[in-house]
């Protein structure tokens, strides 16, 4: 029983694997697409979407199954649960990777502009988190889940640089106008994707220390019950 | 100190319901910040954001806890499963409701620019399928959470809609860029909002049903 229950979670994990190595590829081609102007490969992205889903719903589904059958306790339950976080933090990166893809068509007349802003070096900052992230998951090893939560801050101080580069510019030239608000988004857009790693990078500390690192604080909501 | 499964599964529930009315709470301050203009509210949403969190991690240990002592199967798992989910959700709302304050609170310090726009039938819409999420999760009426899904096409279009107005007013009036652009963000956050509603729903569907609702058709991602 032990070992049928071991041998599902190690293909739970490898579905994982391939999820998170599905969201990876994803994600590059969509920003190659953008910053090289590439309307196909965008197209290849916006269709690639459908195995996403897919396999985030065959995911959650041996999730349940093994939940059902097997009650697991203690640390085959926390990484079950870290499992569905995951998986659902996968799924809105490959979201992510659609929207961008969706915004290489406008912005391809605009490329010059583009690789003028510093969205390229966000993107790249935000690949090397997730990367590093699923690595993290995949290898058990909390110092590259660390390292991910520090990168955090570099994109959110690249992506506040963007806005206000993109606000005086729309000021200078309203040419631009269209061109920038696509920047914004994108820029945001890159900035949850390192919020996503950051949140696979908090579920792997977890998962090894059983130490929550998320929303440090030190006080209590008002009427929780059953505490 | 034993207490009963159903015990602990109410206590869950009502954890998740008073989450879910602080999340409705904060995004009619953080819209009514907005349109009126008034910081202090906006402050207030922006610190009351801690309760969220912590509700969530609460929240969190409830659904470990009930896994790994009641080992719940069928239909109670699907529950537990969806109320692990919906707390998330309800999380990300609260998130975006400081997102809406904060734009409300730089909107407040910027000269009072009139634009009209169709923010406030989105922030309608929206909360209303935040309320209907919810109550179809309070009385497990899954007719209420099908109705939800059906008003994110709406709420799409009127994302569109409004950042395309807001771009030709961008693009008359470059003394507006600032305003503009935070009403932009607020739109897009509505538009977020809404999204986390239809999701919610799509938990409690599955819960009572068995029947996963999403990536059914069009399945399009954020369209923000």
């Amino acid at each position: 029983m032990q070992r049928h229950f071991d041998r599902d979670l190690d293909s739970l994990k490898e579905n994982l694997a391939r999820m998170g190595s599905l969201v990876d590829d994803q994600l590059d081609a969509s920003c190659r697409s953008l910053f090289s102007g590439n309307i196909d490969l965008a197209t290849v992205v916006i269709d690639g979407d459908a195995a996403i889903n897919e396999m985030d719903n065959r995911i959650e589904k041996q999730c349940q199954s093994l939940l059902a059958l097997n009650q697991p306790v203690a640390v085959d339950l926390r990484l079950l649960m870290a499992i569905l976080k995951i998986n659902r933090d996968l799924e809105r990166m490959g979201d992510i990777a659609v929207n961008i893809a969706e915004r290489t068509a406008a912005l391809a007349p605009h490329r010059e502009f583009v690789r003028s802003t510093r969205l390229e070096e966000m993107a790249s900052i935000a690949l090397i988190m997730v990367r590093e992230a699923l690595d993290a998951f995949i290898n058990t090893y909390p110092p590259l889940a660390t390292r991910v939560l520090e990168s955090d801050d570099i994109v959110d101080t690249l992506n506040r640089n963007v806005f206000y580069r993109m606000v005086r510019a729309m000021q200078n030239d309203h040419r631009l106008i269209e061109a920038c608000s696509h920047i914004l988004i994108l820029s945001r857009h890159l900035e949850r994707l390192a919020d996503h790693a950051t949140n696979i990078a908090e579920d792997v500390i977890f998962l090894v220390e059983a130490k929550v690192v998320k929303h440090q604080t030190s006080i209590r909501p008002t009427g929780v019950t059953g505490e | 100190m034993h207490r009963h499964f159903e015990e602990k599964i109410d206590d869950l529930k009502n954890n998740l319901i008073r989450m879910g009315s602080f999340a409705e709470q904060a995004i009619a301050d953080s819209i009514r910040a907005l349109l009126e203009l008034k910081a202090e509210l906006a402050d207030r949403v922006i610190s009351q954001d801690r309760q969220i969190n912590m509700f969530e991690m609460v929240i969190d240990r409830s659904v470990v806890d009930l896994l790994a002592l009641q080992q719940p199967v069928a239909k109670d798992l699907r529950f537990i499963l969806a109320a692990s989910k919906i707390n998330n959700d309800l999380e990300r709302i609260g998130d975006h409701a400081v997102n809406i304050a904060e734009s409300a609170r730089l909107c407040a310090e910027l000269t009072p620019f009139k634009a009209s726009t169709d923010i406030p039938q989105m922030a309608q819409i929206a909360k209303a399928m935040l309320r209907d999420s919810i109550d179809g999760f309070i009385h497990n009426n899954t007719d209420l959470c099908r109705a939800v899904l059906k008003s994110d096409d709406l709420i799409d279009e009127l994302n569109k809609k409004t950042s395309a107005d807001l771009v030709l007013l961008m693009k008359q009036k470059p003394e507006m860029v600032d305003y503009s652009l935070e009403l932009v963000r607020v739109s897009r956050n509505l538009e977020r909002v809404a999204d986390l509603a239809t999701n919610i729903a799509e938990e409690v569907i599955f819960a009572a049903e068995a029947t996963v609702v999403k990536h059914r058709g069009s399945d399009k991602g954020p369209s923000d």
